[in-house]
């Protein structure tokens, strides 16, 4: 059945019963993935980011609603959808530790029903491709955090697949080693017409560079869906105070500010905040809420709105980081 | 570090042990490992002498058959030592990443391995008396071979068990002393020592039927003169001073101590204490 | 309707896990030697036992368990508890996304491991037969290939259906290798017979021991390598194997699918809250 869209979601919903509890992992979720897109879903832990992922990816059935991809019933033609699409989750490092690189490549070439000459040639390509020619024919159990990552990466692309769902692909990489996971992703994509990319990611750098629109989840739902630039449009005109304060009782404090970017140094005892605002003028509004809940102002300084502010702004302040600065 | 401090790290380490190891809050696993697995251990040899018996149309020792039952079940502790010692090193310093961090408090590994020592030989207490009144029962009751035990001597048996327990307890420091210096081994280990004290250490046959040569064996392996003195206070025709095994494990267990802090010594010197992989 | 290209597919996915698994045992030399020895050293205490007793004639039949005891054990360590690792390590989703069937991968760890284990196993026989000096007796080599066949086919059916279960079982599934090694070894009759007439078992254990595919098939083996019996007297035993294997295999196939089925719905591999 073919289909313009590379992935299609009607009213899809997922509830988790166990023991003890209910947890709607999805609901009512609508959103349309054209071909050829990187598309990404933003989202705190549990917005619904993997849950959605998993239905797609045919691991999860839903309790509600419909999902296609490529025009596909991942309920009912989950075969269909099989052949043409992979997973790379990051944090997993699927394999086996006691053979090569190679491999491995060739193991998961087979789940596929690559023959052997089109299986070398492909392991071959994507070994140059995701820079693992030196570890090739060392054991998977040797390799450091980013080479895995790498040839999982690698594992992912093994049957040219039409829909690729990275799953946190640069999660607990360094810097170095995660830029070149997102210039592979950059240069699969653009390779051959129709390669779509869903990204789930926690990282708003990494989802601003490279996709091309982006749906923001919160518990289980769609809050905004757009390109980058639209999105920042939510922003457009508003301006960002970036406030430090100490407090005598931080915990207290930091649960009763709302949509405000929060986090707290316990080596200095200073807590920052960012705010998004409609108008300069608000901020002494907002300083002397910090005042009058027992905060000593450190200082204020004024910005222009990033991505950030506009997740911050949809998703809400959150839970507060602790630890120094970044 | 002071007793009562000492006393603390330890109990703690017990009550870790007994989490770790005990699965009390599965029962049907608990139950399985804790008594069904060790009933069977001890059923084997037993069984298969009279099965042999039986194949071969000839009466059935009786005082040999209680020689075989003793043996298996006084072995028990020493397979719960040698299995929890075996992998004690591997679990904490891969799989729950704790011991780089029991290494650097107060206590440090020795009384932490005393702790967890004491909760296997807890669970072991649980496992022998139970694969004892099953042995009993069965092969008395159900198979119409009564076992030919009496206990002739109570302090000789108590002296001989504790014999068993510190034998055991050596045990459970000289692996992971091995295992500190070595990944490869951490599995198989614990079945190469075991598969070595079925065939040498008195537990089924004496030693001295493999080859005299190996003879002194019985006088040199802690498990040997524990199960014969054993098996003597219960009545059996056997010579086993209870008071030499004592002193043959107590020489172990001082051993298996100095053997553990040299080998902690060198894993620190060379960086083992938190490596993890094959090595 | 199984096309030509999906079964071609499948068959690929198979001979792929079958070659990881041989592969991955041959990389570790240590494995094979302690794999080998270890089972040696109980045979040979086994085997002492029966000649000290004055049952040395039956000593063989020490060696025979010892070497069927690496089968047991490979089929609970390395088929029961590996979907759990797959799971674990992140493979499993790959699995149940990949266009096989999942069966295809319980069959390629079957062959590979009955490849690994086989040698490992003939390392057992051929070392305890020098070191004891026991003649063997075969009368019938068919009737030795035909139980040995059935033997495996039996016993890796009931392999793939426990790492289903397994799956079922939950988190902690891989105690259960724990609770049923010395339990098989004990019941199945390792080193003697525990169904007919020597057996020291009442009846009903007799029963529920026969239902483990290693009990006739290791009484088959002892039958036709120490005791020279051919084909006519094992027509019980190949019965049994038999009737095992063809319940055996498909009720792993099912239970996999059911298993993939809850993992699809509920979102969970286990019939337990986890």
């Amino acid at each position: 059945m073919p289909a313009s869209y590379a992935v299609e979601t009607i009213g899809l919903g997922r509830v988790f019963r166990n023991r003890h509890s209910v947890v709607r992992a999805l609901e009512n979720v609508s959103l349309r993935v054209m071909r050829g897109e990187v598309f990404g879903l933003l989202g705190p832990n549990g917005a619904g980011k993997t849950t959605l992922v998993k239905i797609l990816t045919t691991l999860l059935l839903p309790s509600s609603g419909k999902a296609y991809v490529l025009g596909y019933d991942v309920e009912k033609e989950a075969n269909h959808i099989r052949p043409m699409i992979n997973l790379v989750s990051g944090g997993d490092t699927p394999g086996y530790g006691l053979i090569t690189s190679r491999e491995n490549l060739w193991f998961y070439s087979q789940l596929y029903g690559l023959d052997g000459r089109t299986a070398k040639q492909r392991i071959e390509e994507l070994l140059d491709a995701v820079g693992l020619r030196e570890v090739a024919d060392e054991k998977l159990r040797n390799l450091s955090t980013g080479y895995r990552q790498r040839l999982n990466l690698a594992r992912g692309l093994i049957n040219e697949p039409k829909v690729l769902f990275l799953d946190e692909p640069t999660i607990g990489l360094d810097v170095v080693s995660a830029r070149r996971i997102r210039r592979l992703v950059k240069e699969w994509v653009k390779g051959d017409g129709g390669r779509t990319v869903i990204l789930t990611s926690h990282y708003m750098a990494e989802v601003e560079e490279l996709c091309d629109r982006v749906a923001v989840l919160n518990h289980g739902r769609v809050l905004a869906v757009g390109t980058p630039e639209e999105l920042k449009m939510l922003v457009s005109g508003k301006t960002v105070a970036a406030v430090e304060a100490k407090f005598d009782r931080v915990e207290e404090v930091l649960d009763r500010l709302d949509a405000v970017y929060k986090s707290y140094d316990p080596a200095t005892g200073v807590v920052r905040m960012r705010i998004v605002l409609d108008d300069w003028s608000k901020a002494a509004d907002f300083v002397e809420k910090v005042t009058s809940m027992g905060g000593k102002v450190l200082s204020v300084v004024r910005s222009m709105p990033s991505f950030e502010d506009v997740y911050v702004k949809l998703v809400g302040g959150g839970d507060y980081e602790t630890g120094p600065d970044t | 570090m002071d007793v009562k401090e000492l006393l603390k790290a330890v109990r703690a380490s017990a009550w870790v042990g007994w989490q770790v190891d005990s699965n009390w809050t599965e029962p049907f696993i608990f139950i399985g490992i804790q008594v069904v697995r060790p009933l069977a251990s001890t059923m084997l040899f037993p069984l298969l002498y009279v099965v042999g018996m039986r194949l071969g149309e000839a009466p059935v020792d009786l005082e040999y058959l209680s020689y075989l039952i003793i043996g298996t079940v006084l072995f028990t502790p020493f397979i719960y030592a040698a299995e929890t010692g075996g992998q004690i090193v591997s679990q904490d310093r891969e799989r729950y990443g704790v011991m780089k961090s029991i290494y650097l408090s107060k206590a440090s590994l020795t009384p932490y391995l005393f702790g967890r020592l004491l909760a296997e030989l807890g669970l072991s207490v649980i496992a022998t008396a139970a694969s004892a009144a099953f042995a009993f029962t069965a092969f008395t009751y159900g198979l119409g071979l009564p076992i030919q035990i009496q206990l002739t001597d109570a302090a000789k048996l108590a002296v001989s068990i504790t014999a068993v327990y510190t034998g055991s307890a050596a045990l459970f420091y000289l692996l992971p002393s091995i295992n500190l210096l070595t990944n490869k081994l951490h599995w198989s280990l614990t079945y190469y020592v075991l598969g070595f004290l079925y065939l040498a250490g008195d537990v089924l046959f004496p030693v001295s039927y493999l080859n005299q040569l190996l003879a002194p064996l019985e006088f040199l392996l802690p498990v040997n003169q524990a199960l014969n003195a054993a098996r003597s206070a219960l009545g059996l025709r056997l010579s086993g001073d209870p008071l030499q095994a004592l002193v043959v494990s107590a020489v172990w267990m001082a051993a298996g101590l100095f053997v553990f802090s040299r080998a902690v010594g060198y894993a620190r010197h060379k960086g083992l204490l938190d490596k993890i992989g094959w090595w | 309707m199984i096309t030509r290209q999906v079964l071609i597919r499948n068959l690929r996915a198979a001979y792929a896990r079958a070659y990881v698994r041989v592969r991955s045992q041959f990389n570790e030399p240590e494995w094979v030697v302690a794999e080998a020895v270890i089972p040696l050293l109980i045979v040979l205490a086994a085997a002492t036992l029966y000649r000290v007793s004055g049952s040395g004639q039956l000593a063989g039949f020490a060696v025979v368990g010892g070497a069927m005891m690496a089968f047991w054990d490979n089929v609970l360590w390395l088929m029961a508890s590996q979907l759990y690792w797959e799971k674990e390590s992140g493979n499993l989703d790959l699995f149940i996304i990949a266009p096989i069937s999942r069966m295809s991968i319980l069959l390629g760890m079957s062959l590979g491991s009955i490849i690994n284990t086989s040698i490992r196993a003939a390392i057992i026989l051929l070392t305890a037969l020098t070191i004891l000096k026991i003649q063997l007796n075969v009368a019938d080599p068919f009737a030795l290939f035909l139980v040995f066949a059935l033997t495996l086919t039996a016993l890796y059916g009931l392999g793939m259906l426990m790492s289903s279960l397994y799956m079922l079982y939950g988190r902690g599934a891989f105690n259960l290798n724990d609770v049923l090694s010395e339990p098989i070894y004990l019941l199945s009759g390792l080193y003697f017979p525990t169904v007919g007439r020597y057996s020291p078992f009442p009846t009903i254990l007799q029963v529920l021991a026969s239902l483990i595919p290693l009990t006739f098939g290791i009484d088959g083996l002892r039958r036709t390598i120490i005791l020279g019996e051919t084909l006519e007297s094992l027509t019980l035993h190949i019965a049994v194997l038999s009737a095992l294997s063809i319940v055996l295999i498909p009720l792993a196939w099912r239970t996999l699918n059911y298993m993939e089925k809850l993992g699809r719905r509920e979102g969970r591999l286990s019939l337990r809250w986890m």
